[in-house]
């Protein structure tokens, strides 16, 4: 090491000079030297040193640190309240614990409750765990879940998106140190899924240190701790939570965010990651072969175009026939195998399978290009019409293809239509003012977070503020299961909407779609709840 | 004593000229600075309202209307510019909306790492440009060179995220040799400089290549070959010194270019730095860290443009003759 070193210095006297040179004011460029230029000798330096320096860097053993690349981390750090689903979920649902969560098998269960009960319509009781602690040491209780509530419902907290969400409660009382009582205004079937989305900050540090601040340092009950929001490798760091309830086997975490997916993908397939989510189908067979575990995520949501009819009722979109007429041209068969790899199944209602109130006798509409133009007939456009939709692109793995063959299907039955490729930031101002500049827009039927088809059901209805669907035949049915506390009625119910929302034809239904992730062979215990893998759950496999 | 490291000795005249320039300076980057703050304000409220993105698709209108009093768009724009001003002359940006730090010291907590990046990516384009050109330009019309030059030719017309993509399937993915993610090993820093250095060289390539070449014509390159010195010597202390002092101006551009133009880079390899701050920013429409990234990126091209001219003035005496 003296010896590469010496030489380095020996090689490196040059720049020394150089810089005495500047000193005495000559310029340097211009000034003659001996015969024999060093110059080389510069770069053999330069390499030398970045030789040494990879060598060195090549020597130094990596801990352990799980790493994961994901599209985005939350825009909002650790404020758990401002969105909802991913992908700030994936990072939250490290780091705290709602009352209840979502199973693999998108079943409400346990989390910081273990069980609970309704004692009236209007009334729930929920049991606490007794072995939960936040990061800070501080041991979680129903007096802290109390004021996590009063918080959000609070002029601060209910402008909150998850403060929103829980609207419907009315007041929560504690009946012992463990035992809570939630009393809603309505009766509400799904509220122990609503509660999976309240995730329990701690709610002094919360108050005392203020929303921001706490998002940038949040203090949960989960598996891990933020250590930083953004270390040298662009990643978040997460350490091992010591005091939590649900300790991980993996005591380093670096959450990557990639939004880009040739980055991610190029990071996932070399290795560098452990567990990416959003790879493309034709890339399944790659990972497979490279010895990846490969998941598709089971709780799907709907793709296709929503049709803006009442905001285009003038239009030949307001017309059910039409509507229909575009859901039989598309051939989404194909597009499901041939674009998505059979990784998506072709969808006919605003549920996947899994889902509850998902309509099993509800199939998806078949590629009939001839019954298309029949109804076309019928509806009085023979000759077909012009029509456009605003997309953005790349919300799904190869969407680009699914809305060509749409384009392409569509022409066959004399349906021309103009793609808008637009920003997410322009999409959702059309979307929240309910002024869309296409008759068709993308948007999919989301079940999360509660994995209850009503959630979606309700934007496709006038239940939406600035409606682009609104049938108010629907409402009555749509009301009783907002309200209906018996599972199997409410199933039903629900059934009933999905069939009627099939016939109504509000979105060219396109595909069931679900993230795909993979899982390098390094790891074991990778699995999905609710879209976002439990780290805690993940160990190293021992090498030999 | 008189120290030989006495670099010079203004005149009266030349310090009085340095004050009127550097005033004139000041005032440019004022009225820069004023400018760009200005566009960027109304630039951005035509692009949509931050709130509505913020707030996320589940949000009612009337939460979003509460959410825009909380942080003051419900007021009129013009009440909005004046203030946003205002608050610039103390640079105050306000705070970040999506995580409420200070938006200003939020954009300086990642200038390091453009700065790092863009050096290493300017290290690694000298230090390409400047053989390679010499090279080129001492035999233009030797045909491996001009193979070289055609070669170097398609490589400016590469853009430099499409080099890092390959960089990345045959380093990181098939031969799994560096990482690309980040900057926190040594590893690291290689291929993003290599991506930027591959985008920045041709053109520099080119320019020492001519330069040289017109050198290596000079009647003194002929004198002093025709008197024995050798090739080499005239090359690398006659010939290429001036060619680089004629590439001063475009160096000069290209690393004011690494401050903004390397988003790509910086999103490819999640390298931490204000391009990703800039590109993240903007998904949200988070308008006061863009606009402090804007402020800042202005001042870094500035100061890198008036270091050139200074560079210019310093090595080449016939420029600080012909300033006015």
């Amino acid at each position: 090491m003296a010896a590469l070193l010496s030489q380095i210095i020996f090689l490196t006297d040059k720049p020394v000079k150089m810089l005495c040179d500047i000193t005495s004011r000559t310029p340097i460029f211009w000034k003659q030297g001996g015969a024999r230029s060093r110059t080389p000798r510069f770069y053999v330096a330069g390499l030398m040193l970045l030789a040494s320096a990879l060598f060195g860097a090549t020597l130094g053993k990596e801990m352990r640190t799980l790493r994961m690349g994901i599209t985005s981390l939350p825009p909002a750090y650790g404020n758990p309240y401002g969105a909802i689903g991913l992908p700030g979920a994936l990072t939250w649902q490290q780091i705290y614990d709602g009352l209840t969560k979502l199973n693999e098998k998108g079943e409400i269960v346990g989390a910081l409750a273990t069980e609970w009960e309704m004692l009236d319509p209007l009334t729930w009781r929920f049991k606490l765990r007794e072995n939960a602690r936040y990061s800070n040491g501080k041991v979680f209780d129903a007096y802290k879940a109390q004021a996590v509530f009063h918080w959000l419902q609070s002029d601060a907290g209910r402008i909150t998106i998850v403060g929103n969400e829980i609207k419907g409660i009315d007041k929560v009382s504690v009946t012992g140190p463990y035992d809570l009582l939630i009393h809603t205004l309505r009766p509400d079937p799904i509220l122990p899924q609503r509660l999976s989305i309240v995730m329990m900050v701690e709610p002094d540090v919360w108050l005392a240190n203020g929303v921001q601040a706490y998002a940038r340092a949040p203090v949960g009950t989960g598996s891990y701790v933020v250590d930083t929001w953004q270390n040298k490798n662009g990643a978040a760091k997460l350490v091992a939570n010591p005091y939590s309830w649900r300790p991980p086997y993996i005591q380093n975490v670096e959450i990557f965010p990639l939004n880009d997916h040739a980055a991610r993908f190029q990071a996932a397939i070399s290795k560098q990651l452990h567990l990416a989510q959003s790879l493309r189908p034709e890339e399944i067979e790659i990972f497979q072969k490279r010895g990846f575990d490969v998941r598709v995520d089971a709780t799907k949501q709907i793709i296709g175009l929503a049709f803006d009819v009442e905001g285009h009722s003038d239009s030949p979109i307001g017309d059910k026939r039409v509507r229909q007429a575009l859901n039989y041209a598309i051939d989404k068969n194909t597009i499901s195998e041939i674009i998505t790899y059979g990784a998506h199944p072709p969808a006919g209602q605003g549920a996947a399978p899994g889902v509850f109130g998902y309509n099993e006798a509800v199939s998806p509409y078949p590629y009939d290009p001839g019954k298309a133009r029949a109804l076309l007939r019928e509806a009085g456009y023979p000759d077909g019409f012009s029509m456009s939709a605003t997309v953005v692109i790349g919300t799904y793995a190869n969407d680009v293809e699914i809305y060509q063959k749409v384009q392409q299907d569509l022409a066959a039955i004399g349906v021309a239509m103009t793609i808008h490729s637009t920003v997410f930031s322009d999409w959702i101002q059309q979307y929240v003012t309910g002024k869309w500049r296409s008759e068709a827009f993308s948007l999919a039927w989301n079940a999360t977070p509660y994995n209850d088809s009503i959630r979606p059901m309700e934007y496709y209805s006038c239940k939406k503020s600035r409606p682009f669907f609104c049938k108010d035949s629907m409402m009555v049915d749509l009301n009783n299961a907002a309200s209906e506390l018996d599972p199997l009625k409410r199933e039903q119910i629900l059934f009933d909407l999905q069939s009627q929302f099939h016939d109504e034809a509000p979105q060219l239904f396109l595909l069931e779609y679900g993230h795909i992730w993979v899982s390098s062979q390094e790891v074991s215990g990778f699995s999905l709840h609710d879209r976002v893998p439990p780290l805690h759950k993940i160990r190293f496999r021992e090498t030999k | 004593m008189k120290s030989s490291h006495v670099i010079y000795q203004l005149s009266q005249h030349q310090r009085w000229r340095v004050g009127v320039k550097a005033v004139r300076s000041l005032g440019k980057l004022i009225i820069l600075l004023i400018s760009i703050t200005t566009f960027m304000f109304f630039a951005l409220r035509m692009a949509g309202d931050p709130i509505i993105v913020l707030a996320g698709e589940n949000a009612s209108v009337e939460l979003i209307e509460e959410i825009k009093k909380q942080y003051g768009f419900d007021r009129p724009l013009i009440v909005q510019y004046i203030l946003y001003i205002s608050n610039i002359f103390r640079l105050d940006f306000g705070e970040s909306l999506s995580t409420g730090q200070p938006a200003l010291s939020y954009v300086l907590s990642q200038l390091p790492a453009t700065l790092l990046l863009a050096a290493l990516g300017m290290a690694v384009t000298l230090a390409i440009s400047i053989p390679a050109g010499a090279w080129l330009g001492m035999k233009p019309d030797a045909w491996g060179r001009r193979v070289m030059a055609g070669a170097v030719f398609f490589m400016q017309g590469l853009p430099g995220f499409v080099t890092a993509l390959l960089l990345i399937q045959v380093f990181v993915v098939q031969l799994m040799w560096f990482p690309s993610l980040g900057y926190s090993q040594v590893k690291a820093w290689i291929l993003p400089s290599i991506s930027l250095a591959s985008f920045l060289a041709p053109k520099l390539i080119r320019m020492i290549s001519a330069n040289v070449s017109e050198a290596m014509r000079e009647e003194y390159i002929r004198t002093a070959r025709s008197v024995g010195a050798p090739g080499w010597s005239l090359l690398w202390r006659e010939a290429v010194p001036n060619a680089i002092l004629g590439a001063v101006a475009l160096i000069g551009t290209q690393f004011a270019f690494l401050f903004a133009g390397a988003v790509i880079i910086e999103v490819l390899f999640l390298w931490p730095g204000i391009g990703l701050l800039l590109f993240r920013s903007a998904q949200v429409l988070d308008f006061p860290v863009l606009q402090a990234t804007a402020f800042i990126i202005a001042i870094l091209v500035f100061s890198v443009n008036a270091m050139t001219n200074m560079a210019f003035e310093f090595l080449d005496p016939r420029m600080r003759r012909a300033a006015p």
